[in-house]
Parts: structure tokens; C-alpha cells; sequence
């Protein structure tokens, strides 16, 4: 009996840690994915992509970490944004410019509505696909 | 031409402090060695005159011969008689030994009587009587009172929320709470609040969506979800355009 309920622990505990590593990751390939589209809209050359694409990603760690830090004040929070994007379009300017430095936080808002858009559609079409469902089976 | 001399002129040249004089052997025989040698030799080999030890040691090695031939240690008069005398117990001939007549024979366990006669019978008489083993999984009875009634407790609460946010819901639906409203309340309401009328959220088009759905195509509701909540939502991030 013991040993079955330690069995049990360590499973739980692992699996545990591999959620954990897991959300450690979570997201990667979307920002890999905006940071893409970014480069894209921005009209950025080769050699200017190699240097945004390391602070860009270092901006989006640091936007994660400070909403997590921040999540109980929104005030606060939206003033960490700011700070954050002031520090970060410093940094951007000598790579891509001043006037594409404003223009990253544009386009990477764009991007974060286009992921809102699909998974509102996602949601949609499976709230759509269960009505049917219910729909077919009365009939 | 004699080496040896080239050698030494050599080193003379150079002012070289080695001894100029190499080819002089360092070591000398005794006066008159080789003369007696073979006599004394042949007469030891026949033993004409027997030499005893020390004599022997006395003439290869003076240093031994003068070192004195007493123990540093010595052992008391009789010491190991009297020890044996002292220890008769653990020596005697005797087969009684001392040591054993202070343990007691009786053996510490006992069979009952007819155990082993009797043993068969009462194995299986045991294994009838015996139905099937009862493992109660938690033994006391107010524990399992104290389970039962918090499982009962947290249904009962989570139901209560459930049911009661189910109800809040409907009661502050956003949009059946902006439809109730009277125009006056709305334009109440868009004066008091900042309100984004410039329309700066990308429109929905059919390009967009399909540039959108291709975007995330290769993109699971999981990661989406990971992605979106480390991005700020419209509340927390402010106009930029």
C-alpha cells in the first residue's frame, strides 16, 4: 500500500515538473513568429534583422516577466508597459531607426489582435461545431 | 701521441678545476696483500685453522664485532608461569569450564505440549474458520465522519458558487445590461469614460483572415493561450497609434 501511494507521489511530482518545463517554453513559437512579422512589416535587411531579433526577443521576456510582476495593479502595470517600451525603443533606434522604432510596438499590438482574432474563431467554430451536434442528434 | 696528456693539456687551457691527474687511481692495496693472499685463502678453504664467528665477524667488520650482544628488553622471572597460574580458570584441564558453571542450562524456550503432534490440525482448523480479511481503508470511525463531511462541504460550497456565478452571470451580462440601459445611462456613461472611437483595431476582412489563418496555422489553442497571456490584453495596454 505504502508503495503504491510512493509510486503515486513520484508520478504526480513528475509530471509536475514537466508541466513546469513545459510553461517554461509556452509561447516560444509565437514569438518566434512575431518577431517574423515584425521584420516583415518593418522592411528590416538582413543584417538589421540579426541584430533586432535578439533585443526584440529579450523585450517580449522582459513584457512577460513584468506582467506577471505586476498583475494585481492595472495602473501600475500600464505604467511598467510604457517604461519598458521607452527603455526598449532606446535600444532599437541605433539598430532599425527612430522612426521604425515606434513603429515595432504598432505592429506588435497588430500581431497580438490577429492572435485574439483566431482564437475567438477557434472558440466560435467550436461552440458552432457542438450546436450542431446537439442539433443533429434531436433531429 | 699519448691521449691522456692531450686531455690534460686541454684542461690546463680551459683552467678547469677536475683533476688534472685522472689516470692515478684513488684507492690503494695494502703493503703486502697479494704476497700472503693465496696462502691464506687455501689455508681457510681446508680449515687448517678453524676460525670461529666472532673472530670471522671481528676481521670483515670491526663495527659489528664491537656492538654489544644485549637485549634492550627484558622479560620478568617468571612471568609467564605465574600468569598461567593466575588464569586457571580459562586453563584448567578440568572440562568444567569456570565460565560456563555461571550460565544457567535452562533453556529459555519452551514448545507446548503436543505442539508439533497437534500442528497440521490446528493450521487447517484456523484457515476455516478464517473468512475473508477485512481492510478497512481508513480504521477510525470519526475519520471517516470527518471525510464525508468535508467532501459534503466542498460540494456543497463549490455548488453554491456555481449555481450563484450561473445566476450572477446572466443578471450582468454585458450586453443584455447595455441593451436594458436607457440612451440617457449610455451617454451618461461614454462621457464619463475614455472610449476608443477612432476604430485603430485591425478590420476583418477576408484578406486579413486568411492571412491571419495562415499565420497560426501550425499554432496550437495551447500555445496561443501561453502567448496571450504574457502579452498585454486590450485593458492593460495603452493606445500607441
Amino acid at each position: 500500500m505504502k508503495k503504491i501511494l510512493y509510486i503515486l507521489i513520484f508520478a504526480f511530482s513528475l509530471s509536475n515538473v514537466s508541466f513546469a518545463q513545459e510553461d517554461d517554453d509556452a509561447g516560444g513559437k509565437l514569438r518566434e513568429k512575431m518577431v517574423e512579422y515584425i521584420q516583415n512589416k518593418l522592411g528590416l535587411s538582413k543584417s538589421e534583422a540579426e541584430k533586432f531579433q535578439p533585443v526584440f526577443l529579450d523585450y517580449l521576456r522582459d513584457m512577460k516577466s513584468t506582467k506577471q510582476q505586476f498583475r494585481g495593479d492595472k495602473l501600475i502595470l500600464q505604467q511598467k508597459i510604457v517604461d519598458l517600451r521607452i527603455r526598449y525603443r532606446d535600444q532599437f533606434k541605433p539598430i532599425i531607426g527612430e522612426s521604425r522604432s515606434n513603429a515595432v510596438f504598432q505592429h506588435e499590438r497588430e500581431f497580438v489582435e490577429k492572435a485574439i482574432q483566431e482564437r475567438n474563431d477557434r472558440l466560435q467554430n467550436r461552440l458552432d461545431g457542438r450546436a450542431n451536434k446537439k442539433s443533429g442528434l434531436l433531429q | 701521441m699519448n691521449t691522456g696528456n692531450n686531455i690534460q693539456d686541454e684542461l690546463n687551457e680551459l683552467n678547469s678545476g677536475l683533476n688534472p691527474n685522472s689516470n692515478n687511481t684513488p684507492y690503494s692495496v695494502p703493503e703486502g696483500y697479494f704476497d700472503g693472499l693465496a696462502a691464506s685463502v687455501l689455508a681457510k678453504v681446508k680449515g687448517e685453522a678453524p676460525v670461529s664467528a666472532s673472530e670471522e665477524i671481528a676481521q670483515l667488520s670491526p663495527l659489528l664485532a664491537g656492538i654489544s650482544r644485549k637485549l634492550p628488553y627484558s622479560v620478568p622471572d617468571n612471568f609467564f608461569q605465574s600468569n598461567i597460574e593466575n588464569s586457571e580458570a580459562f586453563t584448567s584441564e578440568n572440562e568444567e569450564s569456570l565460565v560456563l558453571s555461571f550460565i544457567s542450562k535452562e533453556m529459555p524456550y519452551k514448545v507446548p505440549t503436543g505442539y508439533f503432534a497437534n500442528f497440521p490440525e490446528t493450521v487447517v482448523e484456523k484457515l476455516s474458520d478464517r473468512g475473508t480479511k477485512v481492510v478497512p481503508m481508513v480504521k477510525r470511525k470519526w475519520m471517516r465522519l470527518a471525510i464525508a463531511a468535508t467532501v459534503t462541504g466542498i460540494m456543497a460550497i463549490s455548488g453554491f458558487f456555481y449555481f450563484n456565478n450561473r445566476g450572477a452571470n446572466t443578471t450582468t451580462d454585458p450586453v443584455t445590461a447595455v441593451k436594458k440601459a436607457s440612451t440617457e445611462e449610455l451617454n451618461d456613461f461614454i462621457k464619463s469614460t475614455v472610449v476608443n472611437v477612432t476604430g485603430n483595431n485591425v478590420p476583418v476582412t477576408a484578406k486579413n483572415t486568411t492571412e491571419t489563418k495562415k499565420l497560426f496555422n501550425d499554432v496550437s489553442d495551447k500555445e496561443l493561450d501561453a502567448f496571450l497571456s504574457q502579452m498585454p490584453t486590450d485593458n492593460e495596454d495603452i493606445d500607441i497609434n
